[in-house]
């Protein structure tokens, strides 16, 4: 029986066995169907195939395949300096180490957190009412930056934040501390009203909507007025819209998920009388400032209370169009009511569920799905990842994970999480414990599709690894074909070290808020400082950066 | 295009001749170029391939030519699962051979460019290496290690991570 070697001429200098005499297309594919676990064990056995096992397309797949946005920034090749001299050209980027990236976890456990903290106002006793992270509002920096030379691009997001008495907006670079590029009083807003929900229009323009239902645009200064204005006054701010639904106030805006469309939620709960408003959402066409659409729950009884736009990415068509929403029926207990957060109220008939609601903004947005949930509180706050999982919290439960695919039952329900004031911990937290235990279980959500990070009432933040359940690999984030290879699924596995506690920024908020700014791991909240010496205590907007 | 009943002879390196329907030697892409090129009536050689791998691969192209023709003739639903089992059970006994066989298979199904034969066997091997240590894949496929001991420390290090 002759060997295969001796039979089939190869070029491959290293042919001591015969997988390793394979030709190396063949050998490639071979690796390509491997688990990355395997294939690092591969590129220890021999030289040959260390070699064929650190081919970048192999561990560019398997990163792709995980992770929606692999942190491709924080891992660079090592290029010799005489190939790439220095500094290198703008816009070019390093090619990325996937294999590192890959056994670093993309940069998340590899997390050291550095914290920054932003006084979000001047004044010790203002409440903190909203913050937002607006995604990559690069070119609102390059047109009001001073300094261009330091602008880093789209990699930046822009955190704004308001409080009773003023409205800021930082930015978020890749090193140091945020900046502040906007500040204001709230009395060149307008007199008496805060402003609760923001949102980037793109450009140089943020909408900003204030509890009397109106819209604000912020927008920077003519060329002429900023040379010899500094750089934290560049912004005037324009009132935009009467009121409309009876002064309801906006709690959330959108842009984006339909050309030229401002989406404001108007939350009726938050609004001093009951009757008649009722949530609803408005359509503004940015070009003529005009309300295009409303629209209102289907059923009378129920309030509109939040909405996410379906797609996290805008990679599916269909959905990038599509608006979810979360709605509760009206019959809202007085305690609950005066709580601050009256859509939690769980103290209603058991038919009264919350619901999720789907919208088409293609056409006049109307309601084109609406789903019965199986609790009867809802977090004012829900979030999407992936195109097809939408995220919510209830008092009693604090995460419910959906697919839009499959809506009879969430995937999987986190039914309680551990009280971790005052517990045994083996590690110690990233922020340190909560000052107290919980009053509900309902979490703000925010993810950017790879993390799922959910800030408690008491301030304690908690992270879920969605890599680990929605990995994306082949099937687009598909849970059924991803069960037709009998891999594990989420809600049939068990995972007793979910999530993970990363600590508390203690806040007296109402509604405590944790946003992830997407890409680099960055974390913003408000939190509670208190300055050694200072007798009072700052309410600030907080950054952490973590991992890199 | 010919119909089934031409049949075409296919002769391995070491002069053994298979006469196989032209339907199941187009399965290689190799077969079905030369038989384009020089017509049916003539012998093929295959020179790089030995005789009892060639007897394999044919066997894998009648099976398949018979699983796509079963596929066609089904009228209902489920027996396309039942067909699916049938061939991957097929698959199963047809896998079940020796560690130097499946390469020679592999380089045979190269060569003659069988895809599904290839990406079969690619997923074999792939299966076989799945969750073993560099020491089991050293010793199950006979690879030698020529790291130095500096290297093998290094790369040892290089993927702590996926030993954890």
């Amino acid at each position: 029986m002759p060997e295969p070697q001796q039979e089939l001429s190869h070029s491959s200098s290293c042919k001591t066995c015969p997988i390793e005499a394979l030709d190396s297309d063949t050998l490639q594919s071979i690796l390509g169907k491997l688990d990355a676990r395997t294939l690092a064990s591969v590129s220890c056995a021999s030289r040959c195939l260390r070699q064929q096992a650190e081919n970048s397309t192999l561990w560019r797949s398997l990163c792709t395949g995980r992770w929606s946005k692999p942190n491709t920034l924080l891992f660079p090749t090592h290029i010799p300096a005489e190939r790439f001299p220095d500094p290198s050209p703008p816009g070019v980027r390093p090619a990325t180490d996937y294999k590192r990236l890959y056994g670093a976890a993309n940069g998340w456990h590899a997390a050291e957190a550095s914290l920054f903290a932003c006084r979000a106002t001047q004044h010790d006793d203002s409440q903190p009412l909203a913050l937002k992270v607006l995604p990559s509002a690069g070119q609102l920096l390059s047109s009001t930056c001073s300094q261009p030379a330091t602008f880093t691009g789209s990699e930046e997001a822009l955190v704004a934040g308001s409080t009773l008495a003023s409205v800021g907006v930082w930015s978020l670079g890749l090193e140091g501390p945020p900046r502040q590029v906007l500040s204001t009083n709230s009395s060149r807003i307008n007199g008496d009203s805060a402003v609760l929900a923001f949102e980037s229009l793109g450009g140089s323009t943020i909408a900003a909507g204030d509890d009397h239902g109106q819209i604000h645009l912020l927008q920077p200064e003519s060329q002429a007025a900023t040379a010899d204005s500094s750089q934290a006054s560049l912004y005037n701010i324009r009132i935009l819209s009467q009121a409309i639904f009876w002064n309801a106030p906006i709690t959330d805006l959108t842009y984006g998920a339909a050309g030229n469309r401002l989406l404001a939620l108007h939350d009726a709960t938050l609004a001093d009388s009951w009757t008649p408003p009722r949530g609803s959402i408005a359509a503004w066409d940015t070009h003529t400032w005009r309300a295009v659409d409303t629209v209102q729950e289907f059923s009378e009884s129920y309030h509109l209370v939040c909405f996410a736009t379906g797609s996290s990415d805008g990679s599916l068509a269909e959905t990038g169009h599509e608006l979810v929403a979360g709605a509760v029926h009206q019959g809202i207990c007085n305690r609950c009511y005066n709580s601050g957060v009256p859509s939690l109220c769980c103290h209603k008939s058991l038919a009264h569920s919350a619901l999720l609601c789907i919208f088409d903004t293609r056409a006049s947005l109307s309601e084109v799905q609406r789903y019965s949930l199986p609790h009867r509180s809802l977090m004012p706050r829900l979030t999407c990842a992936r195109d097809h999982y939408v995220f919510t919290s209830h008092v009693g439960a604090p995460l419910c994970t959906w697919d839009r695919r499959y809506m009879s039952m969430p995937l999987h329900q986190e039914d309680r999480l551990w009280n971790i004031a005052g517990a045994e911990l083996d590690a110690p937290l990233l922020f340190g414990p909560p000052s107290r235990p919980v009053d509900h279980q309902a979490l703000f959500l925010d993810t950017d599709g790879d993390v799922l990070l959910g800030r408690a009432e008491n301030g304690m933040m908690w992270a879920w690894d969605l890599t680990v359940t929605l990995g994306i690999a082949g099937s687009r984030g598909s849970w059924m074909s991803r069960a037709l290879d009998n891999t594990v699924h989420w809600s049939w596995a068990d995972y007793p070290d979910w999530p993970i506690p990363l600590g508390a920024w203690d806040t007296n908020d109402y509604l405590a808020t944790a946003y992830l700014a997407h890409g680099h791991f960055q974390m913003v909240g408000q939190g509670h400082i208190s300055p050694a010496g200072s007798s009072g205590s700052n309410e600030s907007v907080m950054v952490a950066r973590l991992g890199g | 295009m010919a119909g089934k009943a031409v049949e075409v002879k296919l002769y391995s390196c070491d002069g053994e001749d298979f006469r196989v329907p032209s339907t199941v030697a187009s399965r290689s892409e190799t077969v079905k170029n030369m038989l384009e090129d020089t017509g049916e009536e003539d012998a093929v050689p295959l020179p790089n391939v030995h005789g009892r791998t060639l007897s394999l691969v044919l066997d894998f192209c009648k099976r398949l030519v018979q699983y796509e023709k079963d596929l066609q003739d089904i009228t209902e639903d489920f027996q396309h699962g039942q067909l699916d089992d049938e061939f991957n059970a097929w698959k199963q006994d047809f896998l079940d051979i020796d560690q130097a066989v499946l390469y020679e298979l592999i380089m045979a199904a190269n060569f003659l460019n069988v895809a599904e034969l290839l990406d079969l066997c690619c997923k074999e091997v792939a299966r076989l290496i799945k969750g073993k240590s560099p020491e089991e894949i050293r010793a199950y496929f006979h690879i030698k290690n020529d790291f130095t001991p500096q290297e093998e420390e290094e790369v040892r290090r290089e993927n702590q991570w996926a030993f954890e």
